[in-house]
């Protein structure tokens, strides 16, 4: 008899449940309803570079909370991390360049970029020499050896075309692997003629070498080149789209703020970017923030991939771009 | 004495293990002392930019304030974890796969194959690789140094299962031991001292790959290598960097003198039989 | 010592032989294809591209590397480029840390003392990874041969040195003492007693510094490189190539099968009196 009754209380409580849900997801706005973002807990790697600053502005001012979500930030070493990392499901979303999610995702790899970060402003990424040196036009660059960071990424590319806009063989100029802190080393003692530098490393070795300008690789055929995205995977985007949407939402706010307001930037870099102090914060170049998401960006950083056969063929981004 | 003294002279009374260990000890510090001068000399005289390679007591000066520093000592700390974790899961698998291939010496061979390729494979290489199936840092370098310190212990114990006493294992077989007491009272204390040997051994491959790892996995982690990447990034961190070497080295030194003091006391037996000096 | 010679002979007539051969291989390709059935059906389609299947790697491993014309000896433009210059530096370093490493050690074995004053030092050093020191090497020799060589160099020196140390303190005593009673000079008792005494334990470190060598000299190239496998390997990784990553990865395996194989070859000719080829470090 007890059986019996027990047996039927569980069921009216199952059904009693059920419907609560069912109702749950119409009309008012509830913490944890149906039509809320998927995943509320979100890591999100950044590499330590100015753009990534949006991010943090919005955990700091709010707006991922706004949207439900609780985002924490991770700092990340390089591109290949940021790849690696999301497609293995430690981070959720990576912010990167554009260059490195193209490479993957021509070589099969399933990603999605869900938002534009910044483009690249003049006197942001250069072509440096130490003092001393003999270089002093672009011209001189020829036959040279030329440290990067990455001899099969963004610097690469932007020289190349930098050096072939100033008339230069590019094809004669080696480009070497180099992480930046060897490099101020090599550039003393010319392991490398010249290097490709940006803040805050091109500040320092302002300061340490005396290091001067020799070619600008954004202008012309680059100018307001696309320089910073954030990505997740293919699969995570298909099965959290609200998710997806509530952070391009929050981040679409953090980029206008941005945008409007270089002084929050520069006091929130030194939170992540280990061993900057708010003086040197300050001389950072800070590009342009992207308040929109544009998706032809993708298809013309992968045009001009394409260019420089670092693509096979043309690609179509419209698989990568949300 | 043939002349009055002018005070009392102190005797010190070492006991004569005292005496054993001072020795040595006073001796392996001279060696460093001198090797630590020698590098500060390159320094100051000119020899490289001292931004670059700061003199040795600069380096020491940093060494001292680091080890103050309570961040620094609890990235000491999770270099230690990442260790010993890696250490033992090595050891774990190692052993058993040792002692089985050591036995069978069909077997032994056969797999000597594999681990004659996969030996040379740089964890580094793997890193890529790792940073998929793996998810979290710790994780990681955990894997890597388990992967890397597998193999000094695998060979020795292999060769310490090889070298098991056939008299002693057949004595046993004779009195009428089922195989599983045969594995406990004759393979084990056996292979034991080579395993530890091993351990020993493993244990610099095991920090050198954590190391690494937190290196290359670059910002943002914790450990002994996170520091080492953080600070090689400021142009004033040379010192800094050469201290935490010195803090590294001296870790390794310090474990290595552990473990090998413990190989000796519990397995005594076994050192004194090989005729040692201890 | 003696009690263990006892079970390596019966260790090598179960490993030789037409049959020994077919065994041990047999392992391996057993191995091989647990590896083509994991990575054919149990990678998750996330990231399949970075676990491509056995069969996949070795058909690249060949297009990249050995499908060179005959007067090549089948190596290609890549491997000429790449695989010979790893190869000079790789055994370059290795032979001048023997060369360094041995003589040092038999020196140091001989005498007590000297032994103390240097082991905290050797441990200290092989404790310090290399990637911490590169900065060094790159500040004192730019980003030259010299570099890479001493970074192996450096690195690998230390297991030379300790075994060699290591087997130049155990020589018996009988021995020596009979060399004495001979009035055999010092050199002539280093050369006829000691170093045969101390040449198992010598050949042991030499055989865990060649893979250690590869190690490094991987390392070592991947800062500041234009050729080399390590140059190869970081620059497939960087253009997710994934598949030309994973050959270069597989071919460090097989150089370093290829020289164990050969060392151990010359081991036993060399040592052919006294067949141990066990391992120490």
């Amino acid at each position: 008899m007890s059986t019996l009754r027990h047996r039927v209380a569980t069921i009216a409580l199952a059904f009693l449940t059920l419907s609560v849900a069912a109702c749950g997801g119409s009309g008012a706005p509830e913490g944890n309803d149906a039509r809320g973002p998927e995943r509320t807990d979100l890591r999100v790697g950044v590499l330590p570079t100015w753009d990534a600053a949006a991010v943090y502005l919005a955990v700091d001012r709010g707006y991922f909370k706004a949207e439900g979500l609780t985002v924490t930030p991770v700092v990340l070493a390089n591109a290949e991390e940021a790849v690696s990392r999301n497609l293995s499901g430690a981070i959720d979303i990576a912010h990167d360049g554009y260059v490195t999610p193209i490479l993957a995702a021509s070589k099969g790899l399933r990603l999605r970029i869900i938002v534009d970060s910044a483009r690249a402003k003049r006197g942001m990424y250069v072509i440096v020499t130490p003092n001393a040196s003999a270089i002093h036009a672009p011209k001189d660059l020829a036959g040279t050896t030329i440290g990067m960071t990455n001899s099969k990424g963004l610097p690469a590319l932007l020289t190349r075309a930098a050096l072939r806009s100033s008339g230069v063989d590019a094809a004669g100029v080696r480009f070497v692997d180099v992480t930046y802190p060897t490099m101020g080393a090599a550039l003393q003692n010319g392991s490398v003629d010249a290097s490709f530098a940006t803040d805050p490393f091109l500040s320092r070795f302002r300061q340490t070498l005396g290091a001067r300008v020799v070619l600008d690789t954004i202008g012309g055929r680059t100018d307001d080149f696309p320089i910073g995205c954030y990505h997740t995977t293919e699969r995570f985007a298909k099965q959290n789209p609200r998710t997806v949407a509530a952070f391009q939402r929050a981040m679409a706010r953090a980029q206008q703020l941005a945008k409007r307001d270089r002084h929050a930037v520069t006091r929130i870099l030194p939170s992540y970017i280990s061993g900057l102090t708010p003086q040197g914060a300050d001389t950072i170049t800070i590009g342009e923030f992207s308040p929109s998401n544009d998706k032809s960006l993708a298809q013309r950083v992968a045009d001009f991939m394409t260019q420089q056969h670092v693509l096979p063929g043309h690609f179509d981004v419209a698989g990568l771009v949300a | 004495m043939t002349h009055p003294p002018a005070r009392k002279p102190v005797v010190v009374r070492l006991s004569r293990k005292a005496r054993r260990t001072a020795g040595p000890l006073l001796r392996g510090f001279a060696g460093v002392e001198v090797f630590l001068l020698a590098g500060g000399v390159g320094g100051r005289v000119g020899l490289v930019d001292p931004s670059y390679l700061p003199p040795t007591s600069t380096v020491l000066a940093h060494a001292g304030r680091l080890l103050t520093d309570g961040g620094f000592l609890r990235d000491i700390a999770f270099t230690l974890g990442g260790w010993s974790a890696g250490l033992l899961v090595a050891t774990a698998i190692a052993v058993p796969a040792g002692v089985l291939f050591g036995s069978l010496p069909v077997v032994d061979s056969a797999a000597r194959v594999l681990v004659e390729f996969l030996r040379p494979i740089p964890a580094v290489a793997l890193v890529p690789l790792a940073l998929l199936v793996v998810a979290d840092q710790g994780e990681m370098e955990r894997l890597l140094a388990a992967y890397a310190a597998t193999w000094p212990i695998l060979v020795n114990t292999i060769y310490g299962a090889g070298a098991v006493d056939p008299l002693a294992r057949d004595m046993a077989r004779c009195f009428g031991l089922g195989r599983a007491a045969i594995l406990l009272r004759v393979w084990l204390p056996s292979v034991a001292p080579f395993v530890a040997t091993g351990v020993r051994l493993a244990s610099s491959v095991a920090l050198i790959v954590t190391i690494s790892t937190e290196l290359i996995s670059g910002g943002g982690g914790d450990g002994l290598g996170q520091f080492v990447f953080d600070a090689s990034g400021d142009p004033d961190g040379a010192a800094e960097v050469f201290a935490a070497v010195l803090v590294i080295g001296t870790l390794g030194l310090l474990l290595d003198a552990g473990l090998r003091y413990g190989e000796r006391t519990a397995f005594r037996w076994h050192f004194e039989r090989l005729g040692e000096p201890g | 010592m003696s009690g263990r010679r006892t079970t390596a002979p019966a260790r090598r007539r179960a490993g030789s032989g037409l049959a020994g051969t077919a065994l041990r291989w047999s392992v391996f390709l057993v191995v091989v294809g647990f590896w083509q059935l994991v990575t054919t059906t149990l990678t998750p389609a996330d990231y399949a591209p970075y676990f491509p299947p056995p069969s996949t790697i070795a058909r690249t491993l060949y297009e990249t590397w050995f499908s060179g014309p005959v007067s090549h000896g089948f190596l290609t433009g890549t491997a000429i480029h790449d695989l010979l210059p790893s190869l000079g530096r790789l055994l370059g370093g290795w032979a001048l840390a023997a060369a360094v490493g041995i003589p040092a050690g038999v020196a140091l074995g001989r005498s007590r003392h000297a032994i103390e004053y240097v082991r905290p030092l050797v441990h200290f050093a092989r404790s310090i990874p290399a990637t911490t020191l590169i900065p060094v090497f790159v500040v004192l020799f730019r980003f030259s041969t010299t570099m890479r060589v001493s970074v192996i160099v450096f690195g690998v020196v230390w297991p030379i040195l300790l075994n060699a140390i290591e087997g130049a303190r155990q020589v018996e005593p009988a021995q020596l003492d009979i060399a004495r009673v001979f009035k055999l000079g010092r050199q002539t008792r280093l050369w006829l007693v000691v170093v045969p005494a101390a040449a198992p334990r010598i050949f042991a470190g030499l055989r865990i510094s060649l893979s250690l060598s590869i190690i490094l000299m991987v390392t070592s190239e991947l800062v500041g490189a234009t050729d080399g496998i390590g140059f190869f390997l970081s620059n497939a990784k960087k253009g997710f190539e994934l598949p030309e990553m994973w050959s270069a990865i597989v071919l460090l395996g097989i150089v370093g099968y290829v020289l164990n194989t050969a060392l151990l070859a010359v081991e036993r000719r060399v040592l052919g009196w006294q067949y141990d080829a066990e391992e120490y470090r």
